[in-house]
């Protein structure tokens, strides 16, 4: 078997081939971006060699990746019509991990380009390099404002919360519409670092809400020193309901499990069984972050201008925060019947040690922020 | 060498009549915006107030360095009304070309013959010794004390309690006159005041990218403001949305109990005979009383009667404004400055909510 991966630096592609490293002697091509200072064989393998450490991984997967990764210099956002000429082996799974984490309006287009046009080029390049396996990264979070049971099937009549949401809504129907291989759409939930050393290289969904907490905390320390230490913020969501958060590496796992698989299933959720309430989870970042947990309120005509504010600043993240989910996992488990998946609860106190990882790395990069005073 | 004396106050207290005032009176030299200015509204305090000595020129390019903040409001039509150099046509410096700190306040309150004055005390600071940055203003306040023959120099600057804990340090025999005003009328008079718009936005600009977007080209971090803040980077500065942007009175508030505060514990610590506290309300409706207590502060000799006559005549009601925000805004604006009445009040300095 052969593979060939998009987003290879990116975090969860990272630990996709850390993982298909750990599990086989697979040759696997890995799509890295041209960058000036350095070519991409350097980068890719830097990185993964960072990772191995970082990781806790043994340090032989680092010879394993000098061996089995080919790096292919090309982008997603342009064409991709030659690079089937530097791949001289029959690939059998195509891993399409690349996307754009970006939901600011103004990068809708940008958005769309990368997670939508992208895709159809990694779909085109799939048809030319005859793949068997098309394996697509998209979110459980596709399913936007439904609430309930959350089947793993593709996502229809759904009204989705923003941009990203929206272009991963396109991506899956491009994939699932496809019909030259076998395709998987992969929906991990909220991806954080890794489960037992906590190192995240990417910093959207809970580390871009703790920045937003940090830099919001210091803004108003400028306008009161203090101030959200002694007052809480109110915030108007579900505190109750599941948040489904899942390690990088359980991701990675479950994702090649399934790959591996003889399964014929083609939506898998690879989402977490043991998951903080959306109370817990606040509680542990806003800690995290140095702020009294927020008080959770009924209607937001109790908001005052702060707390008015600060939703408004976090609009994108408090999407997640209401509404009962649960994700439905009959597609992954039956692939994984043997293993069932690793087991990792993430309660209140683990989510509070990943966010302190990140906190103190947020910390240190404040240091020299200027002074208002 | 005579020791300066300061105007100091939050934001919108009144201190700008209280310069003007003094600049009236012959023998004083009221030194106007001068720590707004070269700190570009108070984002590069750590510069102007150094604890490395440096020398003269170096002290030169502090005060006559044409600010980004500053001259990018200038350039888009919405400086703050304390700006009184004139970009006319014929001026040497122009909003396109950037004016220097010194001269878009400080000098042209002292003169017309602003560039005269910027071109004489540039020479003379250049060519100072290497010294402490506190040893330089010391020079620099005694050197405008000489040149218009007075016996004070007073500096004011907006919002100047921020930095009291700094002058203090800086000037330990220095005289403070205080200037208190009622945290709402303060509060609703920032709201609609540039300078202290423009403050808040560089401190969100500055949490989020993690540095001033305005003395730092790294944009890192620019992924992650918010769209609403992307009109207010230099690159792109909107004067329309920077017109548009508004803030709740409340938020003010807040700020202003926060400079409150932080600022009495300072001011604590100040032998009692260098320190005035003056409520702006009194001084309206008492002028010649407050304006006598002052001057007599500042020095017994500056009081005369007909100065005292000629600067109360300069005082002008105003209306409390806040009385006339919604009930909620009112309710929000009183919690926001509950904390610093109540600080004003362990200090004897009492208002009535």
């Amino acid at each position: 078997m052969a593979h060939f991966i998009t987003g290879a630096t990116g975090f969860v592609g990272s630990s996709i081939i850390l993982e298909l490293l750990k599990q086989s002697d697979d040759l696997i091509f890995c799509l890295v971006r041209k960058k000036e200072d350095k070519c991409g064989q350097d980068r890719l393998l830097e990185l993964l060699g960072q990772l191995v450490t970082d990781y806790g991984y043994n340090e032989n997967i680092v010879t394993q990746a000098r061996k089995q990764c080919i790096v292919v210099e090309g982008d997603l956002t342009g064409s991709l019509n030659n690079v089937n000429k530097n791949i001289n082996t029959n690939i059998t799974h195509f891993w399409n991990v690349a996307a754009s984490l970006k939901y600011e309006e103004r990068f809708a287009e940008e958005i769309f380009e990368i997670n939508v046009e992208g895709t159809k080029r990694a779909l085109d390049l799939a048809r030319i390099l005859n793949v068997k396996y098309f394996n697509h990264f998209s979110t459980s979070y596709v399913s936007g404002k439904k609430t309930g049971i959350i089947y793993e099937t593709i996502a229809d009549q759904i009204v989705n919360n923003n941009t990203y949401e929206r272009s991963k809504v396109a991506g899956e129907n491009l994939v699932w519409a496809e019909k030259s291989f076998h395709t998987r759409i992969f929906r991990p939930s909220i991806v954080i670092g890794h489960s037992q050393t906590g190192v995240a290289i990417n910093f959207s969904g809970l580390y871009g809400l703790l920045r937003r907490l940090v830099s919001f905390k210091g803004m108003m320390n400028r306008v009161q020193d203090g101030y959200l230490s002694r007052e809480a913020v109110k915030m108007c969501v579900d505190p109750d309901v599941p948040l489904n958060v899942i390690p990088v590496d359980m991701v990675a796992s479950q994702a090649v499990e399934i790959a591996f698989s003889p399964t014929h299933d083609r939506i898998f959720h690879l989402t977490n069984i043991h998951v903080p309430s959306v109370g817990e989870c606040l509680s542990a970042v806003f800690r995290s972050a140095g702020l009294i947990t927020p008080l959770f309120v009924k209607s937001e005509d109790e908001f005052n201008w702060i707390d008015q504010k600060f939703n408004e600043k976090i609009n994108f993240y408090s999407s997640y925060f209401v509404g009962f989910k649960v994700f439905d996992r009959l597609h992954s488990n039956r692939a994984l019947a043997d293993t069932n998946g690793e087991v990792y609860a993430v309660d209140e106190e683990k989510l509070k040690w990943h966010s302190d990882w990140y906190t103190n790395i947020l910390q240190e990069e404040r240091q020299s922020l200027p002074v208002s005073r | 060498m005579k020791m300066p004396a300061f105007v100091i106050g939050t934001g919108r207290c009144g201190s700008t009549l209280v310069s003007n005032m003094l600049n009236q009176h012959p023998e004083i030299v009221s030194i106007s915006e001068l720590f707004s200015l070269i700190t570009d509204l108070g984002t590069l305090i750590p510069q102007a107030f150094t604890e490395e000595k440096i020398d003269g020129k170096t002290f030169w390019n502090i005060l006559s360095c044409k600010y980004p903040i500053q001259n990018t409001m200038l350039r888009h039509g919405v400086a703050m009304p304390e700006i009184l150099y004139p970009c006319l046509p014929h001026s040497r410096f122009s909003a396109q070309s950037g004016v220097p700190a010194l001269l878009q306040t400080t000098l042209p309150h002292l003169t017309e013959n602003h560039d005269e004055l910027f071109d004489e005390l540039g020479e003379f600071l250049c060519n100072l010794p290497t010294a402490s940055m506190a040893s330089h203003y010391t020079t620099l306040f005694e050197w405008f004390r000489k040149h218009f023959h007075a016996r004070v120099t007073v500096e004011r600057s907006g919002g100047a309690l921020r930095l009291i804990h700094r002058l203090s340090d800086f000037f330990p025999e220095a005289k403070f006159v205080h200037i208190v005003r009622d945290g709402r009328d303060c509060a609703m008079s920032m709201q609609k005041h540039f300078g202290f718009r423009m403050v808040m936005l560089t401190f969100q600009l500055t949490e989020v990218l993690g540095i001033n977007p305005y003395h730092s080209n790294d944009r890192n971090n620019v992924d992650d403001l918010p769209d609403d803040l992307v009109p207010f980077l230099p690159e792109c500065f909107d004067p329309q949305a920077f017109r548009a942007y508004d803030v709740s009175p409340s938020l003010y508030g807040h700020y202003w109990s926060g400079e409150i505060i932080e600022a009495l514990k300072v001011l604590a610590t100040i032998p009692t005979d260098q320190l005035i506290t003056i409520k702006y309300e009194d001084l309206l409706r008492e002028p010649r009383q407050e304006v006598e207590r002052m001057l007599y502060f500042l020095d017994p000799e500056l009081v005369q009667q007909s100065m005292i006559e000629q600067l109360s005549a300069l005082v002008n009601h105003q209306p409390h404004r806040w009385q006339n925000l919604s009930e909620r805004e009112r309710t929000l604006l009183n919690d926001a400055c509950l904390p610093g009445f109540k600080a004003l009040a362990e200090h004897n300095i009492n208002y009535v909510l």
